[in-house]
């Protein structure tokens, strides 16, 4: 090696079958320079299956690796047969069984695609992608039998067998090889119509010898010709993941490309063939005869060595490997100067731009123009606090501006988790194609509030439980298809967006329809109430979805059979509302129907504070003990009695803990009775702002617990932007937050016992030992290694805060 | 107040700001990008994601 870092391999090219059964004219393995492929086995042996297992499992091993791809290639892979290909699937996952994850997929022309192909994909969650060029003329141009006979309805066949509910879930996506002949539009449509997950928008391999066809004459044509299909697919709101586009689009933000064509990550990927021999990447066919060739192979070489081959490491440079004329061009990071093979021209080698640069300028620019806010906006430092504001929070104190910061950078994070949500949801095989019409309507009535009525939206993005909502939905679509999840909740969860959205539409907007679940027996307008119906909850029968319209005056319910509204102003002031039953038509109707009631969320306040009593929302079950269920009007009244008094106490006695209160304390959500003589309260890393309490009868433990509590909030919300330990160690945020939370308990302590009344003796004892404990906790923290420079920096300004803190006030 | 000197720029937060991406566009960023933005933050897988410099070839 040349002094470099050996970068490790993640991804695996794994030709099982070197013949096809298709006899396509544009094939890069059959039809380009490198004719290797005749020399070697039809189908892959078992021993270069149990090889090349055991030099991945190696790889993984020496590497540490927490996760590699395998893909089975070909030729055509399904030649293979269905047992031919269980036994290398089995035989990859014995091989990295405890290693590491492993995410088998294998590319397929289709034709072969059967029934009892798809069950073994499904059974071993391997993704399936089909290579079509678009629709029946665009296919049948290359894509045909050895006899001329089209492939197009076989695959489509295959295609449409993979959509199907049952198979959906390994249905990787599409791949598409570019004809400029073809309608670009026609194409891409074509194509959507089969509803992958995933486009791949293939330029045809070519070199400076042999370049591309030019039909038009523009030196663009393929620029064009995919501009065509971005601007289609803006317009449409970026019905599908197109993976070239998503590569120019992360590359411009900063970001990694996550295709070999494009970008400077360096290459991370071997091709085992089926004669067990390593192969650079599989482009280089349409170079030169033999120009993938390494001369190594999986019986005596690790794949260290191929990772070390001239031809590997010339593509894990960067810029560095670049032609000159590459790296002095603008567009350098999100190119890369184009796949590896494209730049290659007999006597210069690969010291070239591609042959396609002139097309790549224009693509990547005209793109860069038309996501201005995108490119900008990812690819400049984050909404970090101010200088000042993480000094105060370091003293484990921070006024009503630091958490102003903290309240934004948390609004910042929850319009990403919404677009998370929503294209997870677009893309989870548990929802069908009604659901993804419902997330696109819900998607569509935020986008538009966004930029008509932006309070509105900032006010239900900044409501605590949707980062609860949006983790339970990102961290469900992990375990899509394992056994014990559950679909049909998930599904729910991933259509409470429609719930959001109509939150949103009742605060700002004139009109809207839409479609929410029924979650836990009730219609819920985030952070404004709940239609109590009793029924329809998922996995208890029934009607599962609602339907709500948004109108000037009045929000109309509609379930199954039945139809209430509600008087939007009533809604929207917090007030008692009387869910009316009326007929379809908006007609209102006596003593029929099945009883609903509207509970509104109450609001706690006391002056210079408001706070939400949330008792209704369907992710406030989130802290370490239990939600409790909806308090009656009494027991409501007893929170604000409480909360009024506790809030004067902070007032009076902790002044310097009310201004971030006031700011940052949007939710206060009753907890499970604690066991008798406990106090019980909590607050969740994923719901910032809220705090969960048992309602104590003391106000002043009340008091204690919502200025200890916010301390995990803020803290929380801190350990949002900043690493101040390493992650890997889980013990340290544990220990910071509890020593963060005691700075506030021993300063309320000490004030406390300051004040010389009856628990004067109380205080005291409790002031000794929380400093105690603070102090040696802070210390632990120190000692332990694992904080970032910027983590001491913090550990040691808690160290300061609690040195004065012994004498009393 | 604790003198604030030792925290200026050398610590950027890892978020991404993405408070001024239009809703609209905020789509135009794959999953896994934002994976990449969020990941941070939450628990649990939130995307398969590719594997950067990825292999892609049609057969």
């Amino acid at each position: 090696m040349d002094g470099r870092v050996l970068i490790p391999a993640d991804q695996f090219v794994l030709k099982v079958h070197s013949r096809c059964d298709l006899a396509c004219d544009h094939c890069y393995v059959y039809e380009s320079a490198d004719q290797s492929w005749r020399g070697r086995p039809n189908a892959i042996p078992s021993d270069v299956v149990s090889h090349a297992a055991m030099r991945i499992a190696e790889h993984v091993k020496t590497h540490e690796l927490s996760r590699v791809e395998v893909v089975l290639h070909g030729g055509e892979p399904l030649l293979v047969g269905v047992a031919g290909l269980r036994a290398i699937i089995v035989e990859l996952e014995s091989a990295l069984s405890g290693l590491c994850r492993l995410d088998i997929k294998v590319h397929t022309n289709g034709v072969l695609l059967t029934e009892r192909f798809c069950e073994l994909f499904a059974e071993h969650h391997v993704g399936v992608g089909v290579s079509l060029d678009g629709d029946r003329t665009a296919n049948d141009r290359h894509r045909k039998y050895r006899d001329g006979r089209s492939s197009y309805d076989p695959a489509v066949r295959a295609i449409r067998l993979l959509a199907s509910d049952r198979f959906r879930h390994v249905y990787s996506g599409l791949l598409c090889t570019i004809d400029v002949a073809n309608d670009p539009v026609r194409v891409y449509e074509s194509l959507l119509e089969l509803e992958p997950a995933r486009l791949d928008l293939l330029l045809p391999h070519a070199t400076w010898d042999a370049p591309p066809p030019r039909p038009a004459g523009t030196g663009t044509d393929y620029a064009d010709w995919l501009i065509a299909i971005f601007d289609r697919w803006q317009a449409g709101g970026y019905p599908v993941r197109i993976r070239t586009f998503d590569s120019i689009i992360a590359t411009l933000a900063g970001g990694d490309s996550g295709t070999e064509a494009l970008g400077l990550a360096p290459v991370r990927m071997a091709v085992v063939e089926t004669d067990g021999s390593y192969e650079q990447a599989d482009s280089l066919k349409v170079a030169y005869d033999g120009a993938p060739a390494t001369g190594l192979d999986v019986f005596t070489h690790s794949l260290d060595f191929v990772l070390e081959h001239p031809g590997v490491a010339a593509r894990q440079r960067g810029v560095a490997s670049l032609s000159a004329t590459c790296q002095q061009c603008p567009v350098v990071s999100s190119c890369g100067g184009g796949m590896y093979a494209h730049r290659y021209k007999a006597g210069s080698g690969f010291d070239n731009a591609s042959v396609y640069c002139a097309d790549l300028f224009k693509l990547i620019s005209h793109i860069g123009s038309r996501l201005p806010h995108v490119a900008q906006a990812t690819g400049r430092a984050g909404p970090a606090l101010s200088d000042d504001a993480l000094a105060e929070f370091a003293t484990g104190r921070g006024g009503a501006s630091a958490v102003g910061q903290l309240t934004r950078a948390q609004r910042s994070l929850g319009r990403g988790l919404l677009a998370a949500v929503y294209e997870a949801g677009l893309a989870s095989p548990v929802v069908g194609p009604r659901g993804r019409e419902q997330l696109r309507a819900a998607w569509q009535v935020l986008a538009v509030a966004d930029a008509d009525c932006r309070g509105a939206l900032d006010a239900v993005v900044g409501h605590p439980y949707l980062r609860t909502w949006a983790a339970r939905c990102l961290a469900g679509l992990g375990f899509v298809g394992e056994a014990g999840h559950d679909d049909e909740r998930l599904a729910a969860d991933l259509g409470h967006l429609g719930a959001i959205a109509a939150a949103v539409a009742v605060r700002g907007r004139d009109r809207a329809r839409l479609t929410v679940p029924v979650l836990d027996g009730a219609v819920h307008l985030p952070g404004i109430g709940r239609l109590v119906v009793g029924l329809g909850s998922p996995g208890t029968g029934g009607e599962a979805r609602a339907a709500i319209e948004v109108e000037a005056d009045w929000v109309r319910v509609r379930l199954g059979a039945g139809n209430w509204r509600l008087s939007r102003p009533r809604l929207l002031a917090g007030e008692p509302c009387l869910a009316e039953a009326c007929t379809a038509e908006g007609t209102l109707t006596v003593g029929t129907g099945r009883p609903v009631a509207w509970e509104p969320v109450r609001m706690l306040t006391a002056p210079g504070i408001k706070v939400a009593l949330e008792d209704t929302d369907p992710y406030r079950d989130c802290h370490q003990r239990p939600a409790a269920p909806r308090l009656s009007d009494e027991e409501a009244g007893r929170w604000q009695r409480s909360f009024s008094a506790a809030w004067r106490e902070i007032q009076l006695h902790h002044a310097a803990f009310a201004p971030a209160l006031a700011a940052g304390l949007t939710a206060l959500t009753p907890l499970a009775p604690a066991p008798a003589g406990s106090a019980a309260s909590a607050a969740a890393r994923q719901g910032f702002g809220a705090i969960g309490v048992a309602l104590p009868d003391d106000p002043v433990i009340l008091a204690l617990l919502l200025t200890c509590e916010f301390q995990h909030v803020k803290l929380g919300g801190v350990l949002d932007l900043y690493d101040l330990f390493d992650p890997a160690d889980e013990r340290q945020e544990e220990l910071l937050q509890g020593a963060y939370a005691q700075l506030a308990a021993s300063e309320f302590w000490r004030v406390r016992a300051g004040l010389g009344d009856r628990d004067h003796t109380e205080a005291a004892e409790q002031l000794e030992r929380l400093l105690a404990h603070t102090a040696a906790t802070v210390e632990t923290l120190a000692d332990a290694g694992s904080l970032t420079s910027l983590g001491m920096r913090f550990a040691e300004r808690m160290r300061i805060a609690i040195a004065p803190r012994t004498k009393i006030a | 107040m604790v003198p604030t000197e030792e925290l200026r720029p050398a610590f950027p937060s890892a978020m991404a700001d993405l408070r001024d991406i239009p809703l609209a566009e905020m789509p135009a960023l794959s999953l896994d990008q934002l994976g990449r933005v969020l990941g941070r933050v939450l628990p649990g897988p939130v995307a398969n994601p590719m594997p950067s410099g990825a292999f892609q070839s049609s057969i």
